[in-house]
């Protein structure tokens, strides 16, 4: 942003969110992986089966498979973007 | 949102929002390949006639042909005529390059029972005989791209933008929560489809359609950029959304465009937002896609996602969509309202990202409650 601007004009929004969140430290684990695009529980969380989109076929195959009890299940989905 | 290709498309052969300018057609001499023979352009100039007097005059629709068991009429099956050089040797029985019709079909068919039709059709032989080289395009429908095309009022799911963007959706239409917005008739889109990802001022123009689309100052500003919700590249955003004022409240319309038979359609959408679940069976109208249906396959998604330039957002609590057949959407589509494919088609999402077969939507909740408005 380039300039000052009226905070009614340009709002904050800073909510709960509404799902189960995924625990921090998996989210940070994910993350710090490469090509991770996003990721979301699969089912209730009590199921403990994590989606993890991943941009590649061969980062998909290099995913561990478990993570702090947490069964990571790669979803190859190329990167995202603003559409 | 990040510039997109202009992708250049055909023209539609029926003009039905242009009754009023009918040019006279210039009929090419030559392509890159060489020059047209006498026979293609006096095919080209009838085939061009007959196809233009079609929609009004019903022109020799008693003429059908039993295609698949059905009944298919001339206006039916041949829906465009061109000339160009020829790509398909084996159809056009000339050297790749040279001058052919090229006949567009709604219906895939051989092109002996084409040039068949056309000569039963509209007596013109030189197809069957060989005199005219052609080859038969299956097209299936030209749309008339009415989600791209300005259109007033202007309803959601049709091309708009900031005028330094490229393209988006006009999502659908709202009122501020609280005085004086509660007075406004306000489009709600994407920040980086109104606001052009936060570097946006108060009262900018928005065009429909978008820039992209032919939308150009000030003869297609519909609005003025109001609100937006800043897209935080620090932290995690939950809302990628923006309002603009509308210039004038007769300018737009609150239903969704969709095309049917060639023919723009409108309808209208609830207002009240549904519950979010898994399995929903979803619709949207937008610039790109048009209307396609398809079905939440996640909650509560947290992804990163790329805004253009390489910058990159993350977004949590998101709502993933897969399409029922092909893509839900794609690149144009941003600022589609995502709403229940049912009866009542209740407001479910503000759809603004995508990629591999996925598409995402903010929760309608969260736009709502952010821009701090209702929908109209």
């Amino acid at each position: 942003m380039g300039e000052q601007h009226d905070p009614d004009f340009a709002v904050e929004y800073r909510p709960e969110s509404t799902q189960p969140v995924v625990p921090q430290e998996v989210q940070d684990f994910l993350f710090g992986l490469p090509d991770v695009s996003g990721f979301r529980f699969d089912g209730e969380p009590s199921e403990k089966r994590i989606i993890v989109m991943i941009a590649s076929q061969l980062r998909a195959n290099n995913l561990p498979h478990q993570y702090k009890g947490y069964t990571l299940e790669p979803l190859v989905t190329g990167k995202f973007h603003a559409y | 949102m990040p510039r997109v290709r202009n992708v250049a498309v055909a023209k539609p052969v029926v003009e039905m929002f242009a009754a009023d300018y009918a040019p006279k057609v210039g009929v090419p001499t030559s392509v890159e390949g060489g020059q047209l023979t006498e026979p293609m352009i006096e095919a080209y100039q009838q085939l061009s006639q007959e196809l233009s007097l079609l929609p009004r005059m019903g022109a020799r629709r008693w003429v059908s042909l039993r295609v698949d068991g059905a009944d298919i009429s001339v206006s039916q099956l041949i829906i465009g005529v061109a000339i160009g050089a020829g790509t398909d040797v084996a159809q056009s029985k000339g050297p790749p390059g040279d001058p052919v019709l090229r006949l567009y079909v709604d219906k895939e068919l051989s092109r002996e029972r084409v040039a068949e039709f056309v000569a039963i059709a509209y007596d013109l032989r030189t197809l069957g005989s060989g005199a005219v080289p052609f080859e038969v395009v299956h097209t299936g429908p030209i749309d008339l791209l009415a989600h791209r095309m300005r259109m007033r009022p202007a309803p959601g799911g049709i091309s708009c933008g900031h005028i330094n963007i490229t393209a988006g959706t006009l999502g659908c239409l709202a009122r501020g929560r609280k005085a004086p917005r509660d007075g406004l008739t306000l489009i709600v889109s994407n920040n980086h489809v109104l606001a052009n990802v936060n570097t946006a001022n108060q009262g900018d123009p928005v065009l429909q359609p978008g820039p992209a689309d032919g939308g150009m100052q000030p003869a297609d500003v519909i609005a003025k950029l109001e609100r937006y919700v800043t897209i935080d590249f620090t932290r995690s955003n939950f809302v990628d959304g923006a309002t603009a004022a509308v210039t004038n409240p007769q300018d737009v319309r609150r239903e969704q465009l969709f095309i049917k038979n060639a023919q723009p359609n409108f309808l209208t959408c609830g207002t009240t937002p549904a519950p979010v679940k898994n399995g929903l069976i979803v619709g949207k109208s937008g610039r790109t896609t048009q209307m396609t249906s398809g079905r939440i396959t996640g909650v509560g998604a947290k992804i990163h996602v790329d805004m253009g330039g390489g910058r990159i957002a993350v977004f949590e609590d998101q709502i993933e969509i897969q399409g029922i057949t092909g893509n839900f959407s794609q690149p144009g589509d941003s600022g589609s309202l995502v709403w229940t494919w049912d009866s009542q088609r209740l407001p479910v999402g503000l759809l603004f990202a995508g990629g591999g077969g996925l598409t995402f939507a903010n929760p309608i909740h969260h736009v709502l409650n952010a821009l701090d408005i209702d929908l109209l």
